[in-house]
């Protein structure tokens, strides 16, 4: 998925989680295998954005750009779509040394990673997916409204913003 | 286990049946239906699974399981599910840095029955244990380090190595770099469970048929008479009499005779004939592994079952379900392993050192020793319920001794084969060689004569080893004795009267103590058939022991 979109929002209608392939790993394996999987990907994203972090600070571009990458691989397992959206943009960013836009990147990756924390958290407490009826691409039932920071650029108003033009 | 949407060809039906062949389809189809699966109209659809949202493909072994299952690791939800998928022997190696698609991925594929051994770096590969799996899933975008180095490191050690990459979406072309490599396939993040599993179970097939073809170039190349055994006289033929006898059957055969005298050939032979042929022939020598690690060996064992063990292990039970497991030398198990061993073959099921899980398996056995078992088990070394276990059906091989006419034949068959390896120009062997040949006691068996043939070769400067060209414990092998030097020394005194039955075992044994416990010699010698005298033998209660201590 390239990361066509522009400023700092996300793709129109992109959901934070992919609920299907939540449902999926849950039936394929079991609910309590989903329940561990989901504890793994909080406190691993948690430590990876701490280095990602360091990286960025320290204006190390290769580091920074393997942390990004590695953060995609995570969410994209796990179907979490956009926090992975937004770990990709940062990583092509690092790689245009465009520390600035970098920075706000990675804040605004923060941002959704106590959003999808938020999220996943209801993981263990709603009832078995196959009780549930099929949603696929759901943003997430109990999903609460997303606190990110407004884009300080609309992305109506710059329809074909390309990276180097973004901040 | 795949999900598919398709019909299942009549080839995988086919082999659903042979690897099934105590489920009739109809169980199998009635416990689909009871577990909520999408049955089909065919009777095929057994293979269509447990999923309630569509169909499954099973294609791996089934078992039946008596009674409702509670857990089961891909129906969680299903009442009364009455079979489970049964772990595959492939191991699957997984090197992926990202710890959640690790753990998601390596569940999905112990789902399906693989066994996993996973790495999280470059670095965790190369400092692996050497456990050769059968296929590996590479993740290209390793941390800093390229994916593309675990290939190359993999690929040395393992040409035949089916490797699978994992790629982000957008490194494709890396993908098709890494195919171009020699990659067996790529799949692309995140990873679809179904698209990973069938093309590991492709490349697990792949590799199967690969190691088969080398298998049977291997066979073809190393032993005339389909690889088994060169001889055809009165021995051999006996021999081969015997092992057809249990060549189709799963009665366990075990295999008696002295160091040399082809006693894991012999097993192989019994391997490839029987219809466990498709399966692999596992061996192990089980005087050659310690006692600690005999249980390890034999049953395998989990990651961190020991100090040292970093990864799991599959045993030779493992390996060689649906083959054949030739336990060598089986006199020297230690007795905890015999104890683990009997509860093995009495369960049909193994438990990996460290591990809880009961592994089913389904393993022919063969056993062999030069060891009396019959008198190990007297002298209270080898259990006696593991010994009427293993020891249904013995056959004992011939030592070269008993089968002199055999020795021209053997001859030419090692002076071919090193030809091949030395590219010596010798042609035969002189008839006084042959002589000393045939006088010979040949203890190390044809294992020795392989090596005398050798050093011959060596000593030879013509086109014919001579007399001189032997090593000299042959050269010096004088002519046997007469018959009447036998019977001279049997009546005794003047005045001394033997019994008929005495007078015989006292032929007997002059006999053997003259031609060095060769028994088909010594039947000349007595003038009866060979056979005749193991008869004897036996109604006079003369043990192979008291055969060594005549000698002796």
């Amino acid at each position: 998925m390239s990361a066509s979109w522009g400023g700092n929002s996300f793709p129109p209608g992109m959901p934070t989680l992919n609920q299907h392939r939540l449902d999926t790993i849950e039936r394929d394996v079991s609910r309590e295998f989903l329940i561990e999987l989901v504890a793994l990907f909080v406190s691993d994203v948690a430590l990876r954005l701490e280095r990602l972090s360091d990286a960025v600070k320290l204006r190390e571009t290769a580091k920074a750009a393997a942390f990004a990458h590695a953060l995609q691989g995570a969410a994209a397992s796990l179907g979490v779509l956009r926090l992975r959206a937004v770990a990709q943009r940062l990583e092509e960013l690092v790689e245009q040394d465009d520390w600035g836009a970098s920075e706000a990147t990675l804040a605004r990756l923060m941002s959704e990673f106590v959003l999808v924390r938020s999220v996943l958290q209801t993981v263990g407490e709603t009832p078995p997916a196959s009780k549930q009826p099929k949603n696929s691409e759901s943003q997430g039932a109990a999903a609460p409204a997303p606190s990110i920071p407004p884009p300080s650029v609309r992305p109506s108003e710059r329809p074909s913003a390309r990276p180097s033009e973004l901040p | 286990m795949v999900a598919t949407g398709r019909r299942v060809t009549a080839r995988e039906e086919k082999r659903f049946r042979m690897r099934n062949p105590d489920v009739s389809l109809r169980d199998a189809r009635d416990a689909c239906e009871r577990a909520g699966a999408d049955v089909g109209a065919r009777d095929s659809s057994v293979f269509q699974g447990f999923h309630s949202r569509g169909v499954a493909l099973i294609l791996g072994p089934i078992r039946a399981v008596p009674g409702p299952v509670t857990h089961h690791p891909t129906t969680p939800n299903a009442a009364e599910p009455a079979f489970e998928i049964l772990p595959t022997t492939d191991v699957v190696a997984l090197v992926e840095d990202d710890a959640t698609t690790r753990m998601l991925t390596r569940a999905w594929l112990e789902s399906a029955g693989y066994t996993v051994v996973e790495y999280d770096s470059e670095r965790a590969v190369r400092e692996g244990d050497g456990l050769a799996p059968t296929v590996a899933c590479v993740d290209l975008g390793l941390g800093e380090h390229s994916g593309f180095d675990v290939i190359s490191f993999l690929r040395e050690r393992d040409g035949e190595l089916p490797i699978i990459v994992v790629t982000a979406e957008r490194e494709v072309d890396t993908a098709v770099a890494a195919m171009r490599a020699g990659a067996y396939d790529y799949l692309t993040k995140p990873v679809d469970r179904d698209r990973l599993l069938l093309s590991v179970r492709r490349a697990c097939e792949r590799r199967r048929l690969v190691d088969r073809v080398k298998n049977l170039q291997s066979e073809l190349a190393t032993g005339p008479l389909a690889g088994t055994v060169v001889g055809a006289g009165g021995a051999m033929r006996e021999l081969s009499r015997q092992v057809e006898r249990v060549i189709e059957s799963d009665v366990a055969v075990c295999l008696l005779g002295e160091s040399g005298t082809g006693k894991e050939l012999v097993a192989r032979a019994i391997h490839r004939g029987g219809p466990r042929r498709s399966g692999q022939f596992v061996a192990i020598n089980c005087a050659a592994i310690p006692a600690s690690l005999q249980e390890s060996e034999l049953f395998g064992h989990e990651r961190g079952a020991f100090t040292g063990a970093i990864q799991t292990r599959l045993g030779c039970f493992e390996r060689a379900r649906g083959g054949t497991l030739l336990l060598d030398e089986v006199g020297e198990m230690s007795p905890a392993t015999q104890a683990v061993l009997l509860r093995t073959l009495q369960e049909h099921t193994v438990r990996r050192v460290g591990g809880s899980q009961e592994i089913p398996v389904d393993v022919r056995i063969v056993c062999a020793t030069h060891r009396d078992l019959r008198g190990e088990v007297d002298a209270g070394r080898f259990r006696e319920d593991l010994y009427f276990r293993l020891v249904v059906y013995p056959i004992q091989l011939p030592a070269l001794r008993d089968r002199v006419e055999d020795i021209p034949a053997l001859v030419t068959h090692f002076l071919d084969k090193l030809r091949i390896r030395t590219a010596h120009g010798v042609r035969g062997l002189s008839a006084e060689a042959l002589d000393a040949l045939a006088r010979h006691a040949w203890p190390g068996n044809v294992r020795e004569l392989e090596n005398v043939i050798h050093r011959s070769v060596l000593a030879c400067r013509g086109q014919e080893i001579g007399l001189a060209d032997l090593p000299p414990d042959l050269r010096s092998i004088s002519v046997g004795p007469s018959v009447r030097q036998v019977g001279d020394d049997l009546l005794g005194d003047e005045d001394e009267v033997v019994t008929l039955r005495e007078l015989e075992q006292r032929a007997i044994r002059k006999a053997l103590k003259l031609t060095r416990g060769s028994v088909g010699r010594a039947a000349k010698l007595l003038g009866i058939g060979r056979a005749t005298l193991y008869r004897r033998l036996a109604e006079l209660d003369v043990s192979q022991e008291t055969v060594g201590r005549i000698v002796a």
